[in-house]
């Protein structure tokens, strides 16, 4: 019998890749334009201009000014930058809790999988925002409490896709095979373990970023979060709701829709990511 | 050579590959009752039972890869830290990391793949392919390659070739057939498929003649 070519690749798949990996460099690209504009307005978001308060959006000033005057667009570039920050570090606090509690339990089994199911059962039982708010309060609010209150909130569900995945691989048939071939637990765990897990800790962590950057915003709005005087999207939303009904609302719907694009930007990196990384799910 | 099988049932238990009084069962059910079932170095042993009847629990009892309630099995030595008696499956799909190159699923088995490159077991363009890239049948073939490059003192093959057609069938038995004659290492051969079991066996067991307690049927 003789072995047919297996060399020619479908060449529709590298295409898909392609496009998909040049998206995913524009995006990231987007995102550090974001930061590094949202750290260069800084001061214009800060100053007054009471010669010019309350005017609507305009060609050479695109988000208008509010009360005081100062320039909604560097406002809204600074809240963005804020968002980001507080997201990344919410979500990779996340997903680190996640990887570490999934791989006790299943690594240790028995009572460390009862005691890390019964948590997990615990925090998705109570109502997330509930959750979130109390523990922004308790903690005093600020910048650092809602970074610890998202962080705390969001690993369960990541959790669980992480045991399934693990415990998955280690009941697998081939895994077995591995061990009575005198693969050592380490290597099994290096060379079948930690590669299939990976692309599922990369997507949950891009796919948990959108929810951190909402919640955030909500902590804010709801005046549990960061401190008022900073310009997060949260607060300015806050802000632009006493004056909505007066017709400016210029305030609300631009900061409002840049937040919207940016967690819609995020949400497609890690759906981008995951139909690379881990194409099967994603096609289910 | 003659088969040298018959010269080595003398050679000393220890060598041999042994389920004694074996129990084994899910929950309240005992899957298999006291069980005994004994393969000399070199021999070929068939294993007959309808589906159900606890074959594949036994081949895993055999192999190490679930332990009896009851009872013990016994087998030489393994080469480093491979078992001695290596189990083969019907799904080779399954028994593959489905993420790994063909190349990195043999070195399992040993750093060195020339043994089995140089026969009719693989062939080397395989090696940079992944498992859904071959048939079936090329498929058991990495499977068996694999467990034999761990140089095994058995194998235990479940129903290796029951999803295989009848040119991969005769192909795969033939090779490992070689190596018995040889005298390289034993065969547990369980299948449901009583021609196949009298061409390729020494002497034949079947799963109700094996187990010592009347089974009881309900």
């Amino acid at each position: 019998m003789t072995a047919p070519a297996k060399t020619a690749r479908p060449r529709l798949l590298g295409d898909r890749r392609t496009r998909v990996l040049a998206y995913l460099v524009l995006a990231a690209a987007v995102l550090v334009g974001i930061v590094v504009a949202g750290t260069l307005a800084q001061d214009a978001a800060r100053t007054p201009h009471l010669d010019a308060v309350n005017k609507g959006p305009t060609a050479g000033d695109w988000f208008g000014t509010d009360r005081l005057g100062r320039d909604m667009f560097a406002r809204t570039l600074v809240g963005l930058r804020l968002s980001l920050l507080v997201g990344t570090t919410a979500a990779l606090a996340s997903t680190v809790i996640a990887i570490v509690l999934a791989s006790l339990s299943v690594t240790i089994g028995g009572w460390a999988e009862t005691a890390v199911n019964w948590l997990v059962d615990l925090f998705l039982a109570l109502p997330h925002l509930v959750l979130l708010i109390l523990l922004a309060f308790a903690l005093g609010g600020g910048t650092r409490a809602v970074i610890i209150a998202v962080a705390v909130t969001h690993w369960p569900t990541l959790t669980r896709v992480l045991q399934a995945q693990a415990r998955q691989v280690i009941s697998s048939e081939y895994v077995a095979t591995s061990r009575a071939l005198g693969t050592s637990t380490f290597r099994l765990a290096r060379r079948h373990l930690v590669p299939h897990l990976l692309p599922h800790f990369v997507v949950g962590t891009a796919l948990m970023f959108p929810h951190a950057i909402l919640h955030e915003a909500a902590l804010s709005f709801l005046g549990l979060g960061i401190d008022p005087t900073q310009p997060a999207i949260g607060i300015l939303l806050a802000d632009s709701m006493k004056v909505l009904s007066a017709g400016m609302w210029w305030l609300a719907v631009l900061p409002g829709v840049c937040l919207l694009a940016l967690v819609k930007l995020v949400d497609s990196i890690g759906e981008n990511l995951r139909s690379i990384l881990d194409p099967r799910s994603y096609h289910l | 050579m003659t088969n040298l099988s018959r010269d080595l049932t003398t050679t000393p238990v220890a060598t041999a590959l042994t389920g004694t009084g074996l129990w084994f069962g899910y929950r309240n059910e005992w899957i298999i009752r006291d069980v005994t079932i004994h393969v000399a170095p070199g021999e070929v042993v068939g294993l007959w039972g309808p589906s159900g009847c606890g074959k594949s629990t036994l081949a895993r009892l055999l192999t190490g890869r679930l332990t009896p309630a009851k009872g013990s099995v016994s087998s030489p030595p393994g080469r480093g830290r491979a078992r001695s008696a290596q189990l083969i499956l019907q799904h080779s799909e399954l028994s593959m990391n489905p993420r790994w190159k063909i190349r990195d699923v043999l070195a399992e088995g040993a750093h060195d793949l020339r043994p089995v490159l140089d026969t009719e077991l693989v062939h080397a363009t395989w090696l940079d392919s992944f498992p859904h890239e071959l048939s079936g049948g090329e498929l058991q073939r990495v499977n068996l390659a694999r467990a034999l490059l761990s140089r095994p003192a058995y194998l235990v093959a479940d129903e290796i070739t029951a999803s295989l057609d009848a040119i991969s069938q005769v192909q795969i038995w033939r090779i490992i057939l070689d190596g018995t004659t040889r005298g390289d290492y034993g065969v547990l051969a369980i299948s449901h498929d009583m021609p196949l079991l009298e061409r390729i066996a020494d002497r034949i067991v079947a799963m109700h003649e094996v187990s010592q307690t009347p089974q009881e049927h309900n």
